[in-house]
């Protein structure tokens, strides 16, 4: 058992590994994107690119000012010219300083904006995208997207820049300890490659170890994570040591892990240091006998030990900029993927405001899929007139949120007409629609914020309207009650109130959008008796001057409905009134008469 | 019988100071004698193979400026200097390798011990305390707050000692080859020093206020992605866009803010150290002109100056993760100090099974602060072979009842007795593995349904798995998955609906055997059908054993030797089903709620 478990344990290790390693190449496509990103921010990025060349240049003249000062002004005892050099330094000190401070300032600025622009732009896309792909998608993954990748992505742009200033380091230092003594310059040009040759090597090793280490911590987090929010069930099962057993297995499992990451990471400590080393006696010994001989002046091997650390920095610094490339890349395809999801649900061309005066339904031979070739909704004919309130009934599966949602133009049908007062839900726009339909749904969803804001929504109503549709609804009572009543704020997801409340303050959030459709999606069926009477007594009132769509699977909810509509497998089986469906002898009487309380009991 | 309780068990207590904290952390660390020597032999030789490099570069220098004006060929003294380059170089990348990897070892050890701590503290954590305290709370401490820790451990520890020495050690090699110079360099320490720390600090309380802005952001996504379709149904596209928008908005204006204050230290910084530099060349150029200084010195006075760049750099980023380690330490260590309020300890009465539970005229009520108990006056009896049933309306005290058996809270008023013993003095875990407690809110572990039923016994038998599953009428479903009993749920598993979860939560209490079994509204999800089967297969069981049934649905409960009826705390009526019905109370108006044939059709 305890080896399953591990197995299992393992499998999520190793998903998360895949996914962070996601291993991609260069991809222009990316790329090219991506610069379209940085094209507002022309001026600063260049600007950016210009303090990135001048910092650089400050850097690596330091060593040669030293040089210089020592071969010129100190060997040759010329104090005048000393003086003059050390104003000298003094102004790249000040270069040094301006253009560090600009490169850092307006890179990490622009990264920040690009990081803005993309993810606002996602957001936007998500807000336009229909229900199919919400429902399809796993809303983990969209905020990963959102949030961790466009962070990855703007970390491509920090070390592109950056890049150009090591490159440009590299080069410059070629370019000049060749200057200054080429056989010297080629001494250290032929360490470089074993350098090189060893980060390539020991980066990905190093980096698989690392990454190891904090997937097994994850996991050792995801456990803990579990053990406290099972700890009710772990007390009442009386199994705190085994648990803990376990717990401590996947720590000691992560310590492994985590010393293995530190032995990669401490061990590129001794071959790095005797290298540099190396190349620093090359230069002792190479310069000492070059010097002796008069071919090469004292400063010059100076100069040459002073660039010895500036030339493995920019090699170390590059090769870290590429690991930030593969992973920039991995993101940028992920948030490209989310941008090129289409928008399928668009208003057409010419679209209009539909006006809802009466509140009038029609369903014209409306068929309609999720995917295709699986009908959902098969030729549906449905009259709802104004003020009318209908109830649908049907068991799970049989199609009455579709229906619902398809009034609200959620998802495209397939063929055939939905008219509200004769307007093609097709023809008109879609803004125009919400504005015209009150919804309250099964879940009732809570955002973060006062009562006042969540009742609220996006309206723009005075606390008295509130507290009107409130009290209309009969959630103001306890409203009341709680500590600061309207300006309470809710916690997640509204956790300090129950499910009931939860459901009264969506209802008056519906109520308070005041449209002439009012439509309840298994709005009670997560509510005790006692609540459901409440609003019951609540939607008598509200349906009196609206066109009311009850779905439920409780058949006391809708039994008093002017209409009731009995769904199954997607087509329309009875429509009457309680009275006419009971004199039927069909499907409804059927229920009622076995003295079930909901379809679901059915089978 | 009031429970002690503090004020607030997550107040930061003023009595630790802070320095304890540090200490404390410190201690810890030391108590891995070997791995503390270890890294100090590693700090010591890492910090005198760094002294010893500038003076061999130095005399190098010397060594061949010499030879140009003594024309010598002798060079061997150069090679012996390039031997001793390379041999301190090595030996230099060694010692950092020992300090560093010994530093992280105890770093990790500090950290997996905290871990196991925090968790063994929190499984030994009362209901009443995971009621007070949100999860998310508690794993931010157990996550982050641990990091933090183990990043002082890392970060502060040794290089606490590798940089106060390098700086004491750099300073005087610098005083004693020129103490003009030495003065000089002194003038660059303290000014890059404080701008460190200060800008450190600066940073820490603009990163803390962007996490805040960046989870606020978060929510805002989430809750925009949960609520869809609250958010098409309202039409709130726009709205959510400009809410999303301006959360966004504050995170870059401090993010900026943040990439200001850190540009500007880091540039000022890199100014300070470049200064110095022209004014040690100038000085020691004029000085070496006048026949004061050696060009070896000088040569040894740059590279000094430029070893003491990095530790005067990082004193900021020392002083930080100091900083951060005192928070989280503090935090931390409020959760590992803290004491359980219900003693598991302490000498107790063991009993092999349970016969009779009694409520005695017994009040709870969950907060203290409340003005009202949120059960009163409870009077019942629970004896083998008996099923009561408990109805009424939500928040009326049912659960509460429910938890107080396995002792999950203890009582206020009253008391409940176990076969005539007091239910404080009887030994706790074995109480609870004979009460069969079936919870309203079923939680599944990531890990098999197998596991997940045999939870109370992992070592248990498929086939007592299998016939608990038959009994709670999960079985046929488990097995029609294609890895029927070794299928994950959870997280990373298959979803199961909530009726299916009641199902397992009852299947795992059927595996427990215990001598009384509580079904907590844990058929609520089940349609009425299934509802009565799994009652009636579970008869046999409870022939022996006490049974409590809760529930919100009168058919659930109709069948009970006794129906207690509970309104606002109290057990308002009890009697039988029919008893009840003759009279008008609550139970009536419920069964008339839910039979809607007995209804007025209007």
């Amino acid at each position: 058992m305890a080896t399953e478990i591990k197995k299992q344990d393992r499998k999520v290790v190793n998903a998360i590994e895949e996914d962070l390693e996601q291993l991609s190449s260069y991809d222009g496509a990316v790329a090219a994107r991506f610069i379209k990103y940085i094209k507002p921010y022309k001026r600063e990025a260049l600007i950016g690119v210009i303090s990135v060349i001048l910092f650089t240049i400050a850097v690596l003249s330091v060593p040669l000012m030293v040089k210089f000062t020592i071969d010129n002004a100190i060997t040759d005892n010329n104090g005048g010219l000393l003086n003059i050099l050390f104003i000298g330094l003094i102004g790249f000190s000040i270069m040094h300083f301006a253009s560090n401070y600009v490169q850092q300032r307006v890179i990490r600025e622009i990264g920040e904006k690009i990081l803005f622009d993309i993810r606002s732009q996602m957001f936007t896309h998500l807000q336009r995208l229909s229900m199919s792909v919400a429902d399809r998608s796993k809303y983990g993954s969209i905020m990963s997207r959102v949030l961790g990748d466009v962070g990855a992505l703007q970390e491509l742009f920090r070390a592109g820049v950056f890049a150009i200033g090591d490159l440009l380091t590299l080069l410059i230092i070629t370019i000049i300890i060749f200057s200054l003594n080429w056989s010297m310059a080629l001494g250290i040009l032929l360490i470089m490659p074993v350098f090189l040759g060893l980060r390539i090597f020991w980066l990905p090793k190093a980096r698989k170890a690392f990454l190891k280490a904090r997937a097994s911590s994850s996991v050792v987090s995801g456990v803990l994570n579990e053990h406290v929010n099972g700890i009710r069930v772990t007390q009442n099962m009386i199994r705190e040591d085994v648990n803990q057993d376990r717990f401590d297995e996947r720590v000691r499992e992560n310590f492994d892990d985590m010393n293995d990451a530190a032995k990669y990471g401490s061990g590129i400590h001794p071959p790095v240091e005797l290298l540099v080393g190396l190349t620093m006696s090359l230069i002792v010994v190479l310069g000492g006998y070059l010097v002796s001989g008069g071919s090469l002046e004292i400063g010059v091997m100076i100069a040459f030990l002073l660039y010895v650390q500036r030339f493995f920095d920019p090699i170390r610094a590059l090769t870290m900029h590429y690991s930030v490339l593969q992973r920039a890349m991995a993101s940028g395809h992920r948030i490209f993927e989310l941008l090129d999801i289409n928008i399928d649900i668009k208003d057409s061309k010419g679209a209009e405001d539909i006006i809802v005066k009466k509140g009038s339904i029609k369903f014209k031979d409306v068929n309609f899929e999720y995917n295709y070739n699986e009908p959902i909704l098969k030729n549906i004919n449905l009259e709802i007139n104004e003020k009318e309130t209908v109830g649908l009934v049907g068991p799970t599966g049989s199609g009455k949120t579709t229906i619902a949602s398809l009034i609200h133009r959620f998802y495209e049908i397939k063929n055939g007409n939905i008219l509200i007062d004769d307007q093609d839900l097709q023809k008109v726009t879609q803004s125009s629609l919400s504005e015209n339909i009150s919804m309250v749904l099964q879940d009732p969803i809570i955002f973060s914020g006062t009562v006042e804001d969540n009742i609220k929504y996006k309206a723009q109503a005075t606390r008295e309207e509130v507290i009107e549709a409130s009290k209309l609804v009969g959630s103001h009572d306890f409203i009341m009650t709680l500590p600061k009543g309207y300006d309470t704020n809710l916690e997640e997801s509204g956790a300090n109130l129950s499910i009931g409340q939860r459901q009264l303050l969506s209802f008056a959030r519906a109520l308070l959008l005041d449209s002439k459709i009012f439509i309840l999606d298994e709005a009670t069926s997560y509510i005790d008796s006692y609540t459901e009477r409440q609003i019951q007594k609540a939607l008598d009132e509200v349906l009196k001057n609206r066109t009311g769509i009850i779905i439920a699977h409780r058949l006391s909810t809708i039994k008093n409905a002017d209409k009731i509509v009995v769904l199954d497998k997607g087509e329309i089986q009875e429509i009457g009134s309680h009275d006419e469906l009971l004199n039927n002898k069909g499907l409804y009487w059927k229920l009622w008469n076995n003295n079930e309380s909901s379809f679901d009991d059915l089978n | 019988m009031n429970i002690k309780l503090k004020e607030s068990p997550l107040h930061l207590s003023d009595h630790l100071g802070e320095l304890t904290i540090l200490i404390r952390i410190v201690k810890m660390c030391f108590a891995y004698k070997k791995l503390i020597l270890l890294g100090f032999i590693g700090v010591f030789g890492l910090i005198s193979s760094q002294l010893w490099l500038p003076y061999l570069l130095g005399t190098s220098v010397d060594t061949a400026y010499e030879k140009i004006n003594s024309g010598s060929k002798d060079f061997s003294a150069l090679w012996i200097l390039a031997i001793s380059i390379i041999s301190v170089s090595a030996l230099r990348g060694i010692f950092a390798f020992i300090l560093q990897f010994n530093g992280e070892k105890i770093a990790n050890r500090i950290s997996s011990d905290l871990r196991s701590k925090f968790h063994k503290k929190l499984q030994s954590q009362t209901y009443k305390y995971h009621d007070r305290i949100h999860t998310g709370n508690l794993m931010s401490r157990g996550i982050m707050d641990i990091e933090g820790v183990k990043m002082f451990v890392t970060t502060g520890l040794f290089r606490t000692f590798e940089i106060i020495s390098l700086m004491l050690a750099g300073s005087f090699l610098l005083f004693r080859t020129d103490w003009q110079i030495g003065v000089i360099a002194f003038g660059f320490m303290i000014p890059v020093a404080s701008i460190a720390t200060i800008n450190r600090l600066r940073l820490r309380k603009i990163w803390f206020r962007i996490q805040k802005e960046f989870s606020v952001l978060n929510t805002n996504l989430q809750e925009n992605l949960i609520g869809v379709k609250v958010v098409r149904a309202f039409g709130g596209e726009n709205y959510e866009i400009k809410k999303f928008n301006s959360s966004h908005q504050d995170v870059t204006d401090d993010t900026i803010k943040g990439v200001k204050v850190d540009a500007t230290g880091t540039s000022l910084m890199g100014f300070f150290f470049l200064f110095i530099w022209a004014l040690v060349i100038w000085t020691g150029g004029h000085k070496v002109i006048n026949g004061q200084m050696s060009i070896g010195d000088l040569t040894q006075c740059l590279i000094y100056l430029g070893m003491l760049q990095r530790p005067v750099r990082i004193v900021g980023l020392m002083v930080n993760s100091y900083a951060r380690a005192i928070t989280c330490g503090l935090r931390l260590f409020e959760i590992l100090d803290s004491k359980p309020r219900i003693s598991t300890r302490s000498k107790k009465k063991e009993i092999d099974r349970i016969n009779k539970v009694e409520f005695k005229n017994v009040g709870f009520k969950y907060y203290r602060k409340s003005k009202t108990n949120d059960i009163d006056d409870i009077n019942l009896e629970l004896s083998p072979g008996k099923i009561v049933g408990l109805i009424g309306p939500p928040g009326s005290g049912k659960s509460t009842i429910s938890n107080l058996i396995p002792r999950f809270y203890d009582v206020l008023e009253g008391e409940i007795l176990i076969n005539k013993t007091p239910l404080k003095k009887i030994s706790l875990k074995p109480l609870r593995s004979k009460i069969g407690l079936v919870s309203q809110h079923t939680f599944l572990f990531n890990s098999t349904l197998r596991e997940n039923i045999a939870y109370s016994n992992p070592k248990l038998g498929i086939e007592k798995v299998i016939e608990a599953a038959k009994i709670a009428d999960i079985h046929d479903f488990i097995d029609s998955l294609p890895e029927k009993y070794e299928t994950m749920v959870g997280e990373f598993g298959v979803s199961l609906s909530g009726g299916q979860k009641q199902r397992i939560a009852i299947a795992r209490n059927i595996i427990k055997n215990p001598d009384i079994f509580i079904f907590d509204d844990s058929f609520s999800a089940l349609d009425t059908g299934t509802d009565k089967s799994i009652r009636e297969r579970l008869i046999p069981l409870q022939k022996e054993k006490a049974t409590l049934i809760i529930s919100q649905r009168i058919s659930t409960i109709s069948h009970c030797d006794e129906i207690l009826v509970m309104d606002n705390g109290r057990i308002v009526d009890r009697g039988k089903h029919d008893d009840l019905i003759a009279i008008d109370g609550i139970y009536k108006t419920i069964f008339e709620l839910q039979n809607p044939k007995l209804q007025k059709v209007h």
